[in-house]
């Protein structure tokens, strides 16, 4: 027992939760992150808290490190060793366009030079028979000269996803020339077939590695110095968390680490507040983010990109860039219609309130020009914003389109909230739901402020606000388990034997199992949930369909493939019985059977995320879209814990963030403070007699 | 009846631009959720995989009122059949829940592959409009297996011929119509699941259109749509307008149309009068015997789809974005072939040519946006046969990427797919799990981009070689293989490198062209030759063209390019006078 520790890093603030276990005491923390000296503002942030670090008993870390190595492209030099006849495959892709119609568009920078790929003459065929034996000596003949600075070496060879044998040698023959120099499989870092998608992958974990490894030394080192163990984890890509030691030598799963914490506190909540299928909308200064979340877990992919063509094909969760975020800029485009992004002002030079320089109207504008933000109580009081610089901002757009400035700041929240709207639409409907049916999570610092009026044009009559929007994916870090998956592609048919399915299981669960047991789980028991990909033969989209435990007999095949059938009526209203089945892709997930029980959760923390406590509860006048400007009440959250049912309009103000509750939505808070919105005609939601916030994994 | 959106609008009419926008976004979802329908659904790799397919949404009169990002060689002709198909059944013969299946050539469509499915919308009884999708069906029987046949004189050769027939009647499949089909193509399978995709994102179109009238009300989208159209044809105008007024001439050719083994002579006149652009096509030859013949369908899409990358990428792409552009192509030539001349090699392979000769036209007073030819071949590759693993029959239609002209201001891009289309290539593990060729090589092909200030990108080089125990049956077609038939360049700039089919027999020493092994007429574009065990086959994309005087180059440009293998040290002093000292 003990402190446990949640930490993430953003692009513009690193945040701290953590709770003790013996006290159900709450901590925050939060300081500017440094993105050139990141390892900074994780002391800083520690330091900042108020606790003892000898009490500290567990550390997870959501980095960003990973992604912004990635963008600024600061990663090692990589060494590529492909089959021969293919060292070209990185440079040609997969030969698509970004977009229809522009000549400027450029193809994506491998993170590879082409001069450092390399044909190995070696072959293995479709049906994994290896046809043409790697010569070691072949390896360590081409392994180029390489001086100073971060090398690293990644190996995809053909077909490496049914037999690893050349990938395996090729990784002796590299070790003998050179022990320290660090290597990448393909087959390792995401065993699946499709060998651009597989070698990107591989290059990247190997274009991170040498970061990684430093920035684990660095963080071992910050934390031993303020007194906290040397054992600490980092949140991987797919919400689990893993020991740093481990996670630091297959850096492309840590990639999305700071995304996953959001996902992960979004269904964290969604569990809380018992809602079986919600949307998690994390919406910050610059983008917005949002992921599915069914029954308490977030919706996994391994179809992250990086930048349109550069794939990042390993478990993720699934969380996709929406735009808008409150730093996103209106303008009018040559067409006369009023646009709102994808250009943001970022924290630099900010929204035109900022004054630090900006003079585009953003969103948190348009917010505070109708009334919606307090100037002097904009993120807890950390920064005052300036309403003259907004209005200004905005009669000045307004000035291009004939209308007020008021009018322009409607339009553009109208717009952005649409645009969002429209975007989890579309993810939803690739995902065969219908987001009405669905509860939307209203996380971030500017995701409260948008969420119910995204909700009303998508659709969706309720709206769940955390305790701490802006804390969630600090939070997300906290209340992450220890979980692996792995993934593997074959070629069978659902007339496979089931014994030869379940000997390919068998081996790739004893795998995830090892690696379970290496990443330093509190607890040592674990489950495991086993699935195969099906589609229709010749189809190219597939459907996960879970496995259940025990024997793969032929009945429990016949009943998966059943089920597939069921499944795809239930997407398409259609069935082909008839057709064969195509079995692409086994899948295994070990997680923590038992995760370690968080307090009770509050509002009531110590530490120094608010800088000073929300004013009191006044009426100010807000602009809504029928019917202008309105007298609202504003109050500070923990007011409406226990008392019932408030109508909108209505604001609702915290440290991290500014809860809008429009006209013809109601709110009301559980016992712990988390808020429940709901569309006024909205039938009264099942969970709502569920009064406590316990956390309940 | 009563709807839950009621929406100021001013006196005369017009909608709040936000409103308007916020109608063109709901009228483009619907499209992009239609396309995620057929993706998911679809049976042929080159419609889930290859995206070769357009959805869209059109009023009463036949005008498209939304689409979203798809296939740009089908920008015109889902208008056209959509409006042919109005005319020739008449709009009064449409019942809720019938379906219309239509691959006409001659009635509007690009070539035959592609098939339209559309299906009316009513709305209180009223017919409000039409949703309807274009996809390619990659086998539809005819001479050659893949129904690409490089030497078909006639449309009889090409597969089935449809007019708009309906194939669902008040949502009953007209079964008689569906065996006949399935009857006559190679892989009805395939034919089945994917007619069955499309008519299913039908459905899936017609319940949102009806969810937007319900929320709006059906006379205020109408409205919208109106304006919409206005809107994006206000804004044309105004691209158009900013280009300098004038007659800016074209020609180009095609190596040969399959048929006979001579230059086809392609001509264009665009003139720029203030805000009208008109496209001319006369001086285009004769159609020819071959199937490179294109449809005033393509012809007309090629036009659109070099304005679209002329203008703003945000105009709405509804027909108003089409008024003032005004096409001039003679029937009876090869940029608009009558019944019943071949067409298939039309949509593939001229709509790209056409494309660049309308951009190269205005290459003198658009200069910092233009680009040098595209590769601009799809280097169509088709082949067919009886697995000798599994004794099933395969059909694939296999494709390339080319190099991309170079532009005023960056080199082309590598190895990229042709303008008309969006497909990726099919990778190599997933290629080798379903057919019996094993590939040897896929390589960019060094010096084969166009050499200039900025220089083209590079074509690829495949090699395959047909497994054991297998046959194939291969058919073709390319362009570009041979004299001065390379994608141009501009300002100075070098044409890029060749495109080539050529084959290596098992046991001999090199490869050859086809005429050279098989004596077909054309190096690039032939039919139903059988290879087989051990065979190699090479394919060769063209790479793209130049963009001024090559010895301007950038210095540490060339020193990259000779590193990283895109430019011979031999090209690097020649072309560009690098001296290594």
């Amino acid at each position: 027992m003990g402190i446990r520790v949640g930490i993430d890093t953003g692009g513009t603030f690193t945040d701290l939760v953590a709770a003790d276990e013996d006290s159900g005491d709450w901590y925050v923390a939060k300081v500017p992150s440094n993105p050139s000296h990141p390892v900074e503002a994780l002391a800083a942030v520690l330091a900042q808290a108020e606790f003892a670090p000898e009490d500290v008993s567990f550390i997870v870390v959501g980095t960003t490190i990973g992604i912004n190595a990635v963008l600024t492209r600061t990663g090692a030099r990589v060494i590529f060793l492909t089959t021969r006849g293919f060292e070209d495959v990185p440079y040609i892709q997969r030969i698509n366009r970004k977009n229809h119609y522009d000549f400027a568009w450029r193809k994506p920078t491998p993170f590879v030079h082409q001069r450092d790929c390399i044909g190995i003459d070696e072959r293995v065929n479709a049906e994994g028979e290896v046809v043409r034996q790697l010569d070691p000596e072949e390896v360590r003949r081409l392994l180029p000269e390489h001086g100073g600075g971060d090398v690293a070496v990644a190996v995809c060879f053909l077909f490496a996803y049914l037999n690893s044998s050349s990938e395996l040698a090729a990784r002796e023959a590299i070790s003998a020339v050179d022990a320290d120099l660090a290597v990448s499989l393909s087959h390792e870092v995401a065993p699946i077939w499709r060998e651009y998608e597989r070698g990107t992958a591989a290059i990247l974990d190997a274009y991170l590695k040498p970061t990684l490894h430093r920035y684990v030394a660095g963080v071992t080192e910050a934390f031993r110095t303020q007194g906290l163990g040397s054992t600490w984890s980092l949140l991987k890509s797919n919400g689990g968390h893993a020991l740093s030691t481990e996670a630091r030598e297959r850096p492309s799963h840590v990639l999305l680490s700071g995304v996953a914490g959001g996902a992960i506190g979004g269904a964290f909540v969604a569990r809380a507040r018992n809602a079986s299928k919600a949307i998690a909308l994390d919406m910050g200064g610059t983008s917005c983010d949002v992921c599915l979340v069914v029954d308490g877990s977030p919706l996994f992919s391994s179809e992250f990109e990086i930048e349109f063509g550069l794939p990042v094909a390993v478990p993720t969760v699934s969380t996709k860039p929406i735009g808008a975020g409150g730093g996103s800029i209106g303008w009018v485009d040559p067409g006369g219609f009023l646009q709102v992004g994808p250009q943001s002002a970022g924290a630099d030079p900010g929204p035109a309130c900022y004054g630090h320089g900006g003079e585009e109207p953003t969103l948190t504008d348009a917010n505070l020009a109708l009334g919606r933000l307090n100037p002097d109580y904009f993120l807890g009081g950390r920064l005052t914003l300036d309403p003259e610089r907004s209005r200004r901002a905005l009669e000045s757009l307004g000035e291009t389109l004939g209308t007020s400035g008021v009018e322009v700041a409607s339009a553009m929240i109208r717009i952005a909230n649409e645009n969002m709207a429209s975007a989890v639409r579309i993810l939803t409907v690739e995902k065969g739901v219908d987001p009405r049916d669905y509860a939307l999570i209203a996380m971030g610092g500017a995701g409260p402020t948008h969420a119910a009026e995204i909700a009303e044009a998508i659709g969706i009559q309720r709206v769940i606000v955390p305790l701490h929007p802006g804390l969630t994916s600090a939070f997300g870090a906290l209340a992450a388990e220890v979980r692996v998956d792995v993934v593997n592609s074959v070629n069978l048919k659902s007339t496979t034997s089931p014994q030869t399915v379940e000997a390919l299981l068998d081996r790739l669960e004893a795998s995830a199992v090892a690696n379970f047991r290496a990443q330093g789980s509190p607890s040592q028991a674990y489950s495991v949930a086993r699935f195969i990909a099906m589609r229709y033969e010749g189809q190219n989209y597939e459907q996960d369909v879970a496995l259940p435990s025990g024997h793969v007999t032929q009945d429990v095949l016949s009943s998966v493939v059943a089920g597939y059938h069921d499944l795809y009526y239930s997407f398409y209203g259609y069935r082909l019985d008839a057709l064969p089945v195509e079995f692409v892709r086994l899948a295994i997930t070990v997680r923590a059977a038992d995760t370690a029980a968080l307090p009770t959760l509050s509002l009531d923390v110590r530490g120094h995320a608010a800088v000073k406590e929300p004013p009191g509860a006044r009426t100010v006048g807000v602009h809504f879209k029928d019917g202008g400007f309105r007298p609202t009440g504003v109050v500070s959250r923990t007011e409406l814990i226990g008392c019932g049912e408030r109508a909108g309009p209505l604001i609702v103000e915290s440290m991290d963030s500014t809860v809008v509750v429009p006209p013809g939505w109601v709110v009301e808070s559980d016992a712990v403070g988390i808020l429940e919105m709901r569309s006024a005609d909205a039938p009264e939601s099942p969970s709502h007699n569920m009064r406590r916030g316990r956390a309940s994994t | 009846m009563a709807h839950e959106t009621t929406v100021p609008t001013t006196s005369d009419g017009k909608i709040d631009p936000v409103q308007l926008a916020i109608i063109n976004n709901n009228l483009v979802n619907i499209c992009r959720e239609m396309g995620i329908t057929m993706t998911r659904t679809a049976f042929s790799p080159i419609f889930n995989e290859g995206l070769d397919f357009s959805c869209a949404l059109f009023d009463p009169r036949g005008n498209m009122i939304g689409q979203a990002e798809f296939c740009p060689g089908q920008l015109a002709a889902s208008i056209f059949i959509v409006r042919w198909t109005i005319e020739e059944l008449g709009v009064e013969s449409f019942e809720a829940g019938d379906v219309v299946l239509h691959n006409d050539p001659y009635r509007g469509g690009n070539h035959m592959p592609e098939h339209s499915v559309i299906r009316p919308v009513f709305y209180d009884g009223e017919l409000w409009g039409f949703v309807a999708n274009v996809g390619h069906i990659a086998e539809i029987g005819g001479k050659a297996v893949g129904s690409f046949a490089a030497d078909a004189t006639e449309v009889f050769q090409e597969g089935l011929r449809i007019p708009p027939i309906k194939i669902v009647s008040r949502d009953q499949n007209n079964l008689d119509l569906w065996r006949l089909i399935m009857a006559n193509h190679r892989t009805p399978r395939n034919t089945w699941g994917d007619l069955n995709a499309q008519i299913g994102s039908l459905r899936v179109a017609e319940r949102r259109l009806i969810e937007l009238l319900d929320r709006y009300g059906p006379e205020f989208v109408t409205r919208a749509a109106d304006q919409l159209m206005d809107y994006s044809e206000r804004w044309v105008r105004a691209e158009i307008a900013a280009i300098p007024d004038g007659t800016y001439e074209f020609t180009d050719y095609m190596e040969n149309d399959g048929v006979v083994d001579e230059p086809v002579k392609f001509h264009v006149t665009v003139t720029i009068d203030g805000e009208l652009m008109i496209v001319d096509w006369t001086g285009t030859q004769a159609q020819v015997r071959g199937p490179i013949n294109a449809t005033y369908g393509v012809t007309a899409g090629a036009v659109y789809n070099a304005v679209f990358h002329l203008t703003d990428s945000n105009i709405p792409k509804n027909s108003g974005a089409y008024r003032s552009i005004h096409i001039i192509a003679p029937p009876g030539t090869v940029v608009n072939v009558v019944y019943p001349g071949p067409s298939v090699g039309g949509n593939t392979e001229t709509h790209p040519k056409l494309f660049d000769m309308v951009t190269g036209a205005l290459a003198p007073v658009l200069r910092e946006k233009v680009s040098a030819a595209q590769g601009a071949s799809c280097c169509n590759f088709l082949f067919g046969g009886v697995h000798p693993k599994t004794g099933e029959f395969y059909a694939n239609y296999h494709l390339e990427g080319c190099g991309w002209g170079a532009k005023d201001y960056d080199d082309g891009n590598d190895a990229t797919i042709v303008v008309n289309g969006n497909c990726r290539n099919t990778p190599v593990e997933i290629f080798e799990t379903r057919y019996p060729l094993e590939t040897i090589e896929y390589s960019l092909i060094t010096d084969s981009g166009g050499a200039g200030r900025h220089r083209g990108g590079l074509g690829t080089r495949r090699i395959m070689r047909i497994g054991e125990g297998a046959e194939i049956t291969a058919s073709a077609l390319f362009d570009r293989t041979k004299g001065n038939f390379r994608a141009w360049g501009l300002e100075g700039g070098l044409p890029g490198g060749y495109g080539a089919i050529m084959v290596r027999r098992r046991g001999e020493p090199e490869f050859r062209t086809f005429p050279e092994v098989y004596g077909t007429v054309s190096a690039s574009k032939f039919t139903n030759i059988v290879l087989k065990e051990g065979d190699e086959v090479m394919l060769d994309s063209p790479g793209g063209g130049g963009f001024g005087n090559p010895r301007d180059r950038d210095r540490d440009a060339v020193l990259r390019d000779v590193a990283a293998g895109i430019v011979s040290a031999e090209a690097a002093r020649t072309l560009y006078g690098y001296d290594e000292d």
